[in-house]
């Protein structure tokens, strides 16, 4: 049998090498040749669920206006168009497929999208390799056209982009030395810091300062204080709208009153909604403004408005752009296929689109002013037009595109007392979510991974609980104790529930079981929390339920109101905790079921029901948690955003630090994590908090895996 | 003496069937990529074709989580950290391999020519990184236990984002050519992602790689070693009492799965239609593949396999359905987790399965020893 075997491998192999060529598109000879009846088939990949849900969303919208008005008018050479469009739920392996789906089952003629830019590279690449033309409405990456001759866009790219909002700052607000505050998860928001940056000194300015952020993260003290002590005249943002109206609160809190500025990503309703007031004064580059009196703008707008019943944003604007040139290239190409047709579009001259003229340079982007808006009274309005670069900018040399937070102005006193106080107060949020985990663990010995969705839950139901009762403005005095113990009871039902659905049928499985059932509870959570009848799927601003006043000065920083209560009240938490896990039956029992719980039910323990009570109290610590997160840093991601988990993470590591199952050393673990963060983002550099935690973890873990508390447990079989 | 030589003859260990058996089914599976890519494929049509590709590459990234996870019973759920190390090592060599050998990073040569030998050389250091990192992160598992495990492979995944996230931007030709290959190691374009990989991922590759690491997930786990493995997974205690080496049989099946997923990262980083993106590869995508292992069973390697093209399949179906798709995922994940909490198939293989049998007469090959879990409460 074994003689068998190997001729077969080498026949199979030789047969292989004689015709395995065919299958990578360049090569399997597929073309897709128009038959010259029947409708015009586009497609339109896009984000219309996942997290940039929204992005996909109001593209599609406004290429289905345009659609709908052509096929009004005739269609394109006597033929209907008609659009298939693809969900690719923000996964760049999805757009591929969805793209290799338009173009193959679909036959399309051509593609529109993506928003995202690395999306769009991933179906720019399957265009380009099926010599289907494709063009994107809203990438603004450089990179995006460079996949081939086939793909175009009709938005500016970044590095025009960059030198608006450089030229902007020099010219008009007359600033030299400006700060830079950039999300370094995303290729968006770094790519544009690093185009203003080198546009910015081109033109004879300073930067002050370079700091990262990680999108989502709500506590940037750190980061900002480092922009404040170089004392700049404007800051430069590119972050996405809904990190960006939370940056500005925290801004205008420690004092800084310079402009804030931005790119497109900052083009959103939500944008003054989430950052209110601070958003006032500050200004963003944007494709086009709706006030601009330009009748093909408003035009557009007014359709818009009619079939949707809203203002239409940047993108939208775009993906209308993006339809009429592919329209007008389809009306001239003399046929539809691909090469030719793409040959057409990148042809295009000075064609009237609403966000500018659009005449496609060699590279197929398009050569067109961009327009700054400036916030004011809640709506962006026109403030200047940038005209197009005529002659490149002189080279700078390339910076190092890091610095770290130390080496600043400002007194090295009021740093320091800043950063205690910072430590402190969040320490005292890392607790109270740390002794939820710990509680937990004591009793049952696992990980309850949906803790940290509780805590997002708290936060949220304390936000829905602030509408509802009408304490968003003017909240009279009970509101906070009121909404706390409302938040806490409200998560200690969702706690008992969990345990009794999800956790208590598997008491006895396997550990790995109950973990893994623990991350299904938390995914559901998740993603429930973002369904529209939840929720919802955008970032809310919560509205203050304590005044913002400051209580005293050390060392010229204000020790706020706001700390204090979240503080006090956290002191207050944990210390009734340990009054009820060390003074009371009822803590008698939990620690006795806690040491062994077959003991403790045979001493007449009921074991359900204590499990069921720490559940319970473990979840509304958690809730009292996310009201106070809420209310210190105002902002809440929507209950998917990753910034939560890596949040309950954090906490999570506090517990096993200080030694999981033990009260005491949840809370100084809480404050160790803290301190670990702060201090390295304020002194060492603010890119690397997160790898500073897991270190941490690593080699507590490693040195004494039982925590710093902990009492190494002993296994009995 | 006629009669001793007989004997011995009769006793030797025969050297053809024990060969046949291990080269016989990856012959045979090479040959199925080979059909799948030469007739399947242009049959069904390219976007077929690539949604095949996509279920070839979750089987192989869930079948090696299915030996840490299933086999071994350790939980990792940073798992995609190891794909991402993967993906990128081979990325880093086939982009910047090319300018080398060829002045830019296009396809270069037929099939098995230059341009795939590089890719081969890239998956195969895929694999031996991801192994190194597995390694690393297998270590520490000397001294935890489960869930802290978990958080430490979570961790690595996570610190292995941001390390990425903070690389350069990627050379273009010209200026890589002067950076040289080792030069051009911290240019991985971070969060933007890793542009203009050469596609060198085909159908008869990704099933390659299937064949393989099926097979040794197989072979792996009716070895003695795959029993060791499942001994330390129900209970360490008595595995150790028996002679096993916990410590030591933990790392081996954490730098096997991670040299895997290396692997499947690899085919990732050089798909058609994908960017390696520091973010494509992170804590979503380990969810992903545990979702995978759980559904198909922990420890059932056709269950698994079958797991992953549903999952693989089910998004295209159903794109319509999508803003439902998470929370259905996640419903399904505790159902099956509180009512059938070995997964779907358990340990048992699609041909152990009462329904295959009845449907199909007589079982498979399975060996029979270890076709059904172990009872819990047998004195």
């Amino acid at each position: 049998v074994a003689r068998r075997g190997w001729p077969v491998g080498v026949v199979a192999l030789a047969a292989l090498a004689q015709g395995c060529n065919n299958l990578s598109p360049e090569v399997s000879g597929m073309t897709f040749k128009d038959d010259g009846k029947g409708p015009i088939v586009i497609g339109h990949f896009a984000s219309m669920t996942g997290s940039e849900a929204s992005f996909g969303q109001s593209t599609d919208k406004a290429i289905r206006l345009a659609l709908d008005e052509r096929n009004a008018r005739g269609g394109v050479k006597g033929r209907r168009i008609e659009l298939v469009t693809l969900d690719n739920a923000g996964k760049s392996q999805e757009a591929g497929t969805a793209v290799t789906r338009l173009i193959t089952e679909y036959r399309v003629k051509a593609v529109l999208g993506e928003v995202s830019s690395g999306l769009s590279k991933a179906g720019a690449a399957v265009a380009q390799s099926y010599r289907v033309p494709m063009i994107s409405p809203s990438s603004t990456n450089d990179s995006v056209t460079k996949a081939g001759n086939m793909i175009s866009r009709v938005c500016f790219i970044d590095s025009f982009q960059g030198y608006v909002v450089a030229k902007f700052a020099r010219d008009h607000l007359k600033a030299t030395r400006v700060g830079v505050l950039y999300d370094q998860q995303q290729a968006y928001s770094k790519g544009l810091a690093h185009e203003f940056d080198r546009a910015f000194r081109a033109l004879g300015g300073t930067i002050t300062t370079r700091q990262a952020y990680t999108g989502g993260d709500a506590n940037l003290s750190a980061q900002l204080r480092s922009l404040k002590d170089t004392n700049p005249e404007a800051i430069f943002l590119p972050g996405y709208y809904n990190d960006a109206g939370n940056i500005a609160i925290q801004a205008r809190k420690i004092g800084i009153t310079a402009p804030l500025l931005g790119g497109d990503g900052w083009d959103s309703a939500k944008l003054t909604e989430i950052g209110g007031a601070a958003m006032e004064g500050n200004y963003y580059s944007n494709h086009y403004s709706f006030e601009d009196p330009r009748p093909a703008v408003q035009d557009f707008v007014r359709k818009y408005r009619d079939r949707y019943g809203e203002t239409p944003d940047g993108l939208g604007a775009l993906g209308y752009d993006a339809a009429l040139v592919l329209f007008d290239a389809l009306e001239r190409a003399p046929s539809l296929d691909g090469p030719v047709l793409a040959a057409t579009i990148a042809a295009t001259r000075d064609f009237p689109a609403v966000t500018g003229v659009i005449t496609l340079d060699k590279d197929r982007n398009p050569v067109k002013p961009a327009v700054m808006v400036v916030i004011r009274n809640g709506v962006p309005h026109y403030a200047a037009t940038i005209a197009p670069l005529t002659a490149p900018l002189p080279e700078v040399p390339d910076l190092a595109p890091v610095d770290p937070g130390a080496g600043t102005g400002g007194s090295a006193v009021s740093k320091l007392v800043q950063t205690v106080v910072d430590t402190v107060a969040l320490g005292a949020l890392y607790a109270l979510i740390a002794l939820g985990y710990t509680l937990v663990y004591g009793v049952l010995r696992f990980i309850n991974f949906a803790h940290s969705d509780v805590f997002t839950f708290g936060a949220w139901i304390a936000f829905a609980l602030t509408g509802w009762l009408g304490f968003a403005t003017a909240p009279p005095w009970f509101a906070l104790p009121l909404i706390m113990v409302l938040a806490m009871l409200v998560c200690a039902g969702l706690g008992i529930t969990i345990e009794r659905l999800a956790y208590r049928p598997l008491r006895g499985a396997p550990r790995l079981n109950v973990l893994i059932t623990a991350i299904g509870v938390s995914l559901l959570l998740q993603n429930v929390g973002t369904l529209s009848w939840a929720f919802g799927p955008n970032p809310e601003h919560m509205p203050p339920l304590v005044a913002d006043r400051s209580l005293a000065t050390v060392a010229g920083v204000h020790l706020r109101l706001v700390d204090t209560v979240v503080l006090g009240l956290a002191l207050a938490l944990v210390g009734g905790l340990q009054i009820l896990v060390f003074r009371t039956q009822l803590g008698r029992a939990m620690r006795a079921v806690s040491f062994d719980d077959r003991v403790a039910s045979l001493m007449g323990i009921n074991v359900g029901r204590v499990v069921t009570i720490t559940f319970a109290i473990g979840s509304a610590l958690a809730a009292a948690g996310g009201l106070l997160y809420g209310l210190r840093y105002e902002s809440l991601q929507i209950t998917a955003h990753s910034t939560w988990v890596l949040l309950g993470l954090t906490a999570f590591v506090a517990a096993v630090v200080g030694g999981i199952g033990d009260v005491r050393g949840a809370a100084v673990g809480a404050l160790l994590i803290a301190a670990v963060q702060q201090f390295g983002a304020a002194y060492l550099s603010s890119q690397l908090r997160d790898i500073y935690v897991f270190t941490v973890l690593i080699v507590v873990l490693l040195v004494k895996p039982a925590g710093l508390f902990g009492r190494p447990a002993v296994e009995k079989v | 003496m006629k009669r001793v030589a007989e004997r011995v003859a009769e006793h030797r260990i025969a050297v053809g069937p024990a060969a046949a058996r291990s080269v016989g089914p990856l012959v045979i599976g090479i040959a199925l990529a080979w059909l799948l890519q030469q007739w399947i494929a242009p049959l069904v049509g390219p976007f077929y074709a690539k949604v095949v590709l996509d279920i070839g590459i979750a089987i192989v990234a869930a079948t090696s989580l299915n030996i840490v996870n299933g086999l071994a019973g350790q939980f990792s759920i940073g798992h995609a950290g190891f794909m991402m190390v993967g993906g990128y090592a081979a990325a880093w060599l086939t982009y910047y391999g090319s300018i080398q050998l060829w002045g830019s990073p296009d396809l270069h040569g037929g099939f098995l020519g230059g341009g795939d030998l590089l890719f081969l050389a890239g998956c195969l250091l895929a694999g031996g990184v991801a192994a190194g990192a597995g390694l690393l992160v297998g270590l520490p598992s000397l001294r935890l236990r489960g869930d802290y495990l978990a958080i430490v492979t979570l961790g690595f995944g996570e610190i292995m984002r941001v390390l990425v996230q903070r690389s350069g931007d990627v050379l273009p030709p010209v200026d890589a050519r002067a950076a040289g290959l080792l030069g051009s190691a911290t240019n991985l374009g971070g969060s933007l992602g890793f542009g203009g990989v050469p596609t060198y991922t085909r159908i008869f590759y990704v099933y390659v790689f299937v064949a393989i690491v099926v097979l040794c997930a197989h072979r792996l786990k009716v070895s003695s070693r795959g029993r060791a493995l499942l001994a330390v997974r129900e209970n360490e205690i008595a595995a150790a009492a028996v002679g096993i080496n916990c410590a030591r049989i933990k790392v081996q099946a954490f730098v096997v799965s991670a040299l895997f997923a290396g692997i499947g990262g690899a085919l990732f980083a050089h798909e058609l239609g994908t960017t390696l993106n520091p973010r494509e590869l992170g804590f979503q995508k380990s969810i992903d593949l545990v979702i995978m292992v759980v559904l198909g069973g922990m420890g059932s390697i056709s269950g698994v396999v079958l797991a992953a093209a549903a999952l693989t399949i089910v998004p295209e179906l159903f794109r319509g359905f999508a803003e439902l798709r998470m929370p259905i995922y996640a419903l399904a994940l505790i159902i099956v987790m509180i009512v059938r909490p070995a997964g779907l198939f358990g340990l048992k293989e699609l041909w152990d399965t009462s329904l295959w049998r009845r449907l199909f007469g007589r079982s498979g090959g399975a060996p029979r020893a270890i076709a059904r879990p172990p009872d819990k409460d047998a004195p």
